[in-house]
């Protein structure tokens, strides 16, 4: 178990280049985008230049990039402070508005990534045992489909049929007016069980269905590919074919292989981090999801900054510790893999 | 009813390909007696291996038997259903094929796998299998605390042994290795070879599988050569390899160095043919020197010119 405890801090280290690289990248797109914090909050008011440049001082933008670039990285660092907003409400610690967002995000991550993996699971284990069937055809013809499916229309489509159409359930939000959860996690559904309420907790469910449903859809694409492709490669190896020569029944014979098939679609899980952010921006806001996805979308119009910063790099981190989970498991389930 | 272990007659299998279909085993029949090592050789896409799995009727898609039929244990085996050859597969054929590193799950200790196959045939408990299983190691020259290794923590030459062990666990009637040493080095082939002629003295039949020459006369009582899907010429290994008749099986055995007379070694010219389209009449015409008018068009039967010796050449019939 040392080596485990190894392996997952080596692992584990791999979070900083990606928050690193991320922050960086939204860093240099907030400067390289037209358009102006100062100005954006100003408006069309008239300011005299002088109170302008003050106000810009204030926020630290008279510094020199580089001198912003690390001010701001070492401010979280150090000392987990991500800034003040630079929009109304002026002045407010940024790290607020995360704490207050990351769960919606978390919860809905989560359950977006169950529906893909179930989705995905059974769409791409059915077209593999049944391969080149007319099932198998559909199933392949939906992975390509959702590669071109446009998150805000495919969230919309489903607002109008389940939700105002069928009134399956709620088309935006997290839960609806008057009723309350009291925090533990954050995370609606476990918080409203914890505390016995199940009238919450149908409430929240009805909400996260959409979303995660959109999302969920949108990414499992991929996994059904890659599950069905994987399965037919390995029920054709060598060791399948041994199994059967050995006179194993058929349905062991499948599970050894969806085991085998599944590894690198652990992998993978762990490399859809571009996805993701995308996904959730676009889900939260089409679904008006009170998530960090939709707060990044709220902020940029404010060209706020410190806000988008923070919530990038704190969505990196997160997204860096779903892969060392990953990780985690792929070394507990791969006995190639050393630690 | 017959002596024989295994009886093959006019076995055609055929894989149905988009460009095409692929006759990999085209009429051919075979005899194995109980006890007996029969070497099956030829060159790569003869159709030996599509041959191996027909017998257990594990031929992949796009492959079927399209003909003939499988005798095994005074049975046909046509007649059984995937439940029933399941019974036979494991039990009373073994199998051992080319890649040791491929022919274990990556996932799963050699001891489960050796311990399943033992439980999937005899039912017994799973202290029974384990037990049985370490012994089985022991007896291929494993120490048993290996049971608890996953595959990639052994040798090429230890996986094959494996291998082994899992395909002789139920002392199968039959055991047919396919190319079983190909992938392993010089000293573990010959190793590896010991350990199947034990297999045969403890009375098991054997049925190799291999494109080498030497190999396949090295112990086996028989050989039999496949050419394009077709089995050329079968005989004892003895008259195959000192008097061999059929104009490809000359090649063969004159393309084996060796090591006494230093004679240059020949190979056949030219290349075998695509089965989904082969020759008409001989298919090995085409590379023959002897070919005749004859074996443009018509195709030799297989005829016994002596006792147990198989042929099937036009330059030995209607002369
Ligand atoms: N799954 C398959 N689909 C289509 N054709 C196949 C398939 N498997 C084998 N064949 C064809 O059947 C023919 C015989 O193949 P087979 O593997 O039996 O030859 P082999 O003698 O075992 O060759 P090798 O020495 O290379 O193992 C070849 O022409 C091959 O291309
Ligand atoms: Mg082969």
């Amino acid at each position: 178990m040392a080596g485990l405890g190894r392996y997952v801090i080596i692992r584990a280290s791999l979070i900083v280049p990606t928050v690193l690289i991320l922050y960086t990248f939204v860093f240099i797109l907030l400067r390289v985008l037209p358009g102006d914090p100062i100005l954006a909050v100003v408006g069309t008011r008239y300011i005299p230049p002088a109170q302008l440049e003050e106000m810009r001082r204030m926020a630290g933008l008279d510094k020199p990039i580089p001198v912003q670039y690390f001010d701001y990285l070492l401010g979280v660092v150090l000392r987990g402070d991500f800034g003040k907003t630079l929009a109304s409400p002026v002045g407010k610690p940024v790290s607020e508005y995360l704490w207050e967002r990351l769960p919606a995000t978390v919860e809905l991550t989560i359950a977006s990534f169950i529906v893909a993996s179930l989705i995905g699971f059974i769409t791409g284990v059915g077209g593999a045992l049944r391969r080149s069937s007319r099932l198998d055809t559909s199933i392949r013809i939906y992975s390509i489909l959702t590669y071109t499916l446009f998150i805000p229309v495919l969230g919309m489509g489903l607002q109008y049929f389940l939700g105002l159409k069928l009134k399956l359930f709620y088309i935006s939000g997290r839960l609806s007016a008057g009723i309350y959860v009291p925090r533990l996690t954050g995370l609606l559904l476990l918080d409203s069980l914890l505390a016995g309420d199940l009238s919450a907790f149908t409430d929240a469910l009805g909400h996260i269905v959409l979303p995660s449903l959109t999302l969920g859809i949108v990414l499992s694409g991929a996994y059904t590919r890659l599950i069905r492709n994987n399965l037919i490669e390995v029920l054709n190896s060598d060791f399948i074919r041994a199994y059967r020569a050995r006179g194993v029944p058929g349905h062991r014979v499948t599970i050894y292989a969806i085991k085998n098939a599944f590894i690198p679609v652990v992998t993978y899980m762990g490399l859809q981090i571009a996805m993701l952010l995308g996904g959730a921006i676009l889900t939260e806001t089409t679904f008006s999801w009170p998530g960090l996805g939709r707060f990044i979308y709220e902020r940029i119009e404010y060209r706020d900054y410190a806000s988008i910063q923070g919530a990038v790099i704190l969505f990196a981190f997160i997204v860096g510790l779903m892969n060392l989970f990953v990780d985690i498991i792929y070394a507990l389930i791969d006995p190639r893999v050393k630690y | 009813m017959s002596n024989a272990l295994l009886e093959v007659i006019n076995l055609k299998v055929y894989f149905y390909t988009l460009s095409g279909v692929v006759r990999a085993v085209d009429d051919v029949s075979l005899r194995v007696l109980p006890g007996e090592w029969i070497s099956i050789v030829g060159e790569s896409g003869s159709g030996k291996s599509t041959l191996a799995y027909a017998i257990a009727k594990i031929v992949p898609p796009p492959g079927k038997i399209v003909g003939g039929k499988v005798g095994f244990m005074n049975r046909d085996l046509m007649e059984f259903d995937e439940e029933a050859m399941r019974s036979i597969r494991g039990r009373h054929i073994g199998f051992v094929f080319q890649d040791p590193l491929t022919s274990l799950d990556p996932l799963r200790t050699v001891g489960d796998q050796l311990a399943e196959v033992i439980q999937v045939h005899l039912g017994v408990s799973r202290e029974e299998a384990v037990r049985e299983a370490g012994d089985l190691l022991e007896l291929v020259g494993i120490p048993r605390d290996r049971l608890n290794y996953y595959p990639h923590q052994l040798s090429g030459g230890q996986r094959q042994r494996v291998v082994i062990a899992i395909s002789i666990a139920l002392r199968p009637e039959l055991l047919i290795a396919d190319e079983p040493t190909t992938a392993l080095d010089v000293i573990i082939q010959d190793q590896i070879m010991d350990l199947l002629k034990e297999v045969q003295r403890k009375g098991a039949s054997i049925m190799l599988i291999t494109h080498d020459v030497a190999l396949a006369a090295e112990t086996a009582n028989r050989i039999a050569v496949m050419y394009a899907g077709e089995i050329v010429e079968h005989g004892n290994t003895h008259s195959i390899i000192n008097a061999p008749l059929h104009p490809y099986t000359v090649g063969l055995v004159d393309s084996v160095p060796d090591l006494w007379s230093k004679k240059s070694v020949k190979s056949i010219p030219g290349f075998p043919p695509d089965l989904r389209n082969p020759p008409p009449g001989c298919r090995f015409h085409p590379r023959c020197r002897q070919a005749l008018g004859i074996c443009t068009n018509e195709s030799p039967p297989m005829t016994a010119i002596e006792h147990d010796r198989y042929l099937a050449c036009w330059l030995y019939l209607k002369r």
